[in-house]
């Protein structure tokens, strides 16, 4: 058994996951609710035992390190962050139909990481300037707060759907969330989100300034992910000094989102420092 | 949230506290930064012209986007944000510290809302009340307990410093640019290429050009490089030694990520190139008699071929050799002159010695030995803001925890009896985090029934 395996089958759980989560809502059929969540943990143990697996294969090639060095590594964990933080939020709140917006993210990411072509799967040995300690800390907190944007931006689609609706709410609609409750869970994942993404910025800068003797140097990677905490910061301030809430603040975190995409994505084609992960 | 008092405060000042002028600022910061990384920073003038044409990169040029994060205008944006950060922070900060150092707690504001959470309870209030009080003692600082006719109220509250959150998140931002400020005023940037078994004492830098003395010298015993079995590099190792009037102070091996700290200056491994030979075999071999001949040269030197026939003048060391496009790597270069022709460009790569014979020539030239010595690229830097910028980063995350996970909440428990049955009340208020609050307080209410 090796970890590709491990995470190719992963990622079809997730995939069930994602459809159980989805029928429970669209059909409002209970058992499948139970289904998903059960699959979603079996997901999320396979995906934890696939990155374990890949970490020591990469120990047995003689080039051991973390499973987070490279463009499918970080999207197999950004997976397993999206599917134990939407848990922890099943969990903890009792709303499995966030489930339904939540858990296809996280297959898309290993669908992606998995299927397509331009993503090398070998494990590939570290470069000297990704050898440090800041590694891990630093990938570790940038998918947290990514994933919780990730669940910000579901809950804004959820948010965005139950508007459409107004008031003659029927059906699927009717199964949502109440809107109160999404707009704080909303505002929940982006106050989460921002700690981490702080906290990611901060520990890059800290191994930049060990690696290169520099904590900031605008490469285009470190500006995106500025400018994300620039939007993010702009939708904390509009909400906590101007009460902005509900419909306003699902826009934002689809915009937030959509630069968090492409400080992960959209850097890769800009020239930079940060290309480790195309 | 505003707390000025005076209405008289001047417009600039009403100005700087607006929240709507934070989100301008906000978003100019963030379209401009996004607009400095589409285009190119620090680029080639000449790639400039080719990309925007004469006028598209002559206008670029007036607004400086071709270094847009050190122009005027963008470090103008940066200091009305930090402006714009400390007005409000001393705007608010009499309203914060009031509530932080009030005693003040007025229970009567609490029992206007309804109770989050009410339930009845078989006990009397007299045997509630001790139970009650040590329960709330536990997880809040009580502040009374008041007899009524029928039963008691017990209150308090936590978190009244989580206030401080907001203020300590905006002074550290500040303090980061401080921090910056600093490092760019009294730091710097430089660079130096060390050859192995040399060393330096002067170092360029970077936004000057200038050239600066160091006041010792770095020494570079050895340069390293060590591959994986793929080929890819593994690791860059230099060992250095700093030296001063020929005594050895200081001594380590660098590699990226781990440099060399002396006096406040950090020394960066951060390139690596090759030295031109000092000393180079050369055989050279007639095609028609086959014989081969050796040579000693150095760069710079002409060598009389055999039979008085011609000169061979080795000419330079090419660092990056290109043969119809594909890279050959490091090479000698020489020039032949073969008596009555015209001279002829001979050209020795390292990986290839004996390319020389697809000239199909009169003479192949092939290199024989040359002793491979490389320079280790020195990143130097010294940056005395780096304190204040790391003190900033820790009370940053420190700030936004507090802030998105501390709140000042109160709580009130009113216990009444009727007809005989006594009936507990939560009332309660939070800062933040309302549904968490909630949940605490259902959870409160199954704790206290279990009293």
């Amino acid at each position: 058994m090796n970890s590709s395996l491990i995470l190719s089958v992963t990622t079809f759980v997730y995939g069930a996951a994602a459809f159980f989560y989805i029928a429970a809502w669209i059909f409002n059929v209970k058992s499948a609710e139970k289904a998903a969540t059960w699959t979603l943990i079996l997901g999320i143990f396979g995906n934890t035992i696939g990155l374990l697996f890949r970490w020591k294969e990469s120990y047995d090639l003689g080039i051991g390190h973390a499973p987070l060095s490279n463009l499918y590594e970080s999207l197999v964990f950004f997976a397993l962050v999206i599917a134990l933080v939407y848990l922890v939020l099943e969990k903890k709140y009792s709303i499995k139909t966030i489930g339904a917006f939540a858990t296809p993210l996280a297959f898309f990411s290993m669908a992606y990481a998995s299927l397509s072509p331009k993503i090398g799967e070998t494990i590939q040995p570290l470069m000297p300037a990704l050898k440090s300690n800041w590694l891990i800390a630093h990938v570790v907190t940038c998918f947290i707060g990514y994933a919780a944007f990730a669940l910000a931006f579901g809950i804004g689609l959820m948010f965005m759907m139950a508007s459409w609706g107004n008031d003659s709410k029927t059906g699927l609609l009717s199964r949502l969330p109440e809107k109160s409750i999404m707009d704080e869970l909303m505002h929940k994942m982006v106050m989460f989100g921002f700690l981490f993404l702080t906290g990611g910025i901060i520990t890059g800068a800290v191994w930049a300034n060990s690696a290169w003797g520099r904590y900031w140097g605008w490469d285009p990677k470190e500006t995106w992910s500025l400018i994300t905490w620039f939007v993010y910061a702009t939708l904390l301030h509009v909400r906590f000094m101007k009460d902005w809430r509900g419909k306003r603040i699902a826009v934002f975190t689809v915009i937030g989102f959509a630069a968090v995409l492409f400080t992960y994505f959209g850097v890769n084609y800009l020239p930079g420092l940060h290309s480790y992960g195309s | 949230m505003s707390t000025s008092q005076k209405p008289s405060k001047n417009l600039v000042w009403q100005l700087f506290i607006s929240v709507k002028f934070t989100v301008i600022v906000l978003i100019l910061l963030a379209i401009t930064s996004a607009a400095g990384t589409i285009i190119p920073q620090n680029g080639d003038p000449q790639q400039y012209i080719e990309m925007y044409g004469t006028f598209g990169s002559s206008l670029i040029q007036v607004f400086d986007l071709f270094d847009m994060y050190h122009s005027w205008w963008f470090r103008s944006l940066m200091g009305l944000l930090t402006i714009n950060i400390i007005i409000c922070t001393i705007d608010r900060w009499p309203a914060t510290w009031r509530i932080i150092t009030s005693k003040k707690f007025n229970p009567e504001q609490l029992l206007t809302k309804k109770p989050y959470k009410d339930f009845k309870d078989e006990r009397t209030p007299v045997d509630l009340k001790p139970l009650y009080t040590s329960f709330m003692k536990k997880q809040y600082t009580v502040k009374g307990v008041h007899t009524l006719q029928n039963g008691f109220r017990v209150y308090g509250e936590k978190g009244r410093w989580s206030k401080l959150g907001v203020p300590v998140v905006h002074m550290s931002i500040v303090l980061i640019l401080i921090g910056a400020l600093v490092g760019s005023f009294w730091g710097f940037d430089g660079y130096v290429n060390v050859p192995e078994g040399g060393s330096a004492d002067r170092i360029r830098l970077r936004n000057s050009n200038k050239i600066m003395e160091l006041g010792f010298k770095v020494a570079c015993n050895d340069f390293n490089i060590e591959y994986y079995e793929s080929g890819a590099v593994k690791e860059y190792r230099s060992a250095l030694q700093i030296l001063k009037n020929d005594k050895v102070l200081l001594e380590k091996d660098i590699i990226v990520n781990d440099p060399l700290k002396f006096n406040g200056i950090r020394f960066f491994q951060s390139s690596y190139g090759a030295l031109p030979p000092e000393n180079i075999e050369i055989k050279i071999v007639s095609k028609d008699s086959q014989e081969p001949s050796i040579y000693k040269t150095k760069i710079g030197e002409t060598i009389q071929l055999p039979g008085n026939s011609g000169e061979l003048t080795i000419t330079r060391f090419n660092k990056d050799y290109h043969f119809k496009k594909v890279e050959l790597g490091q090479a000698i270069e020489g020039e032949l002159r073969l008596n009555d022709k015209d001279p002829v460009k001979i050209v020795l790569p390292y990986k290839y010695p004996t390319f020389d014979k697809m000239r199909k020539g009169q003479w192949i030239i092939s290199l024989e030995e040359y002793d491979n010595k490389f320079y280790t690229g020195l990143q130097v830097r010294r940056d005395p803001g780096i304190f204040l910028v790391y003190l900033g980063f820790i009370l940053i995350l420190g700030g936004c925890w507090v802030i998105f996970f501390s709140s000042h909440q109160k709580i009130l428990l009113e216990v009444t009896t009727v007809a005989e049955i006594s009936q507990t009340k939560i009332f309660g208020s939070t800062t933040r985090n309302k549904m968490d609050f909630k949940q605490r307080i259902e959870k409160m209410a199954n704790e206290l029934k279990l009293l």
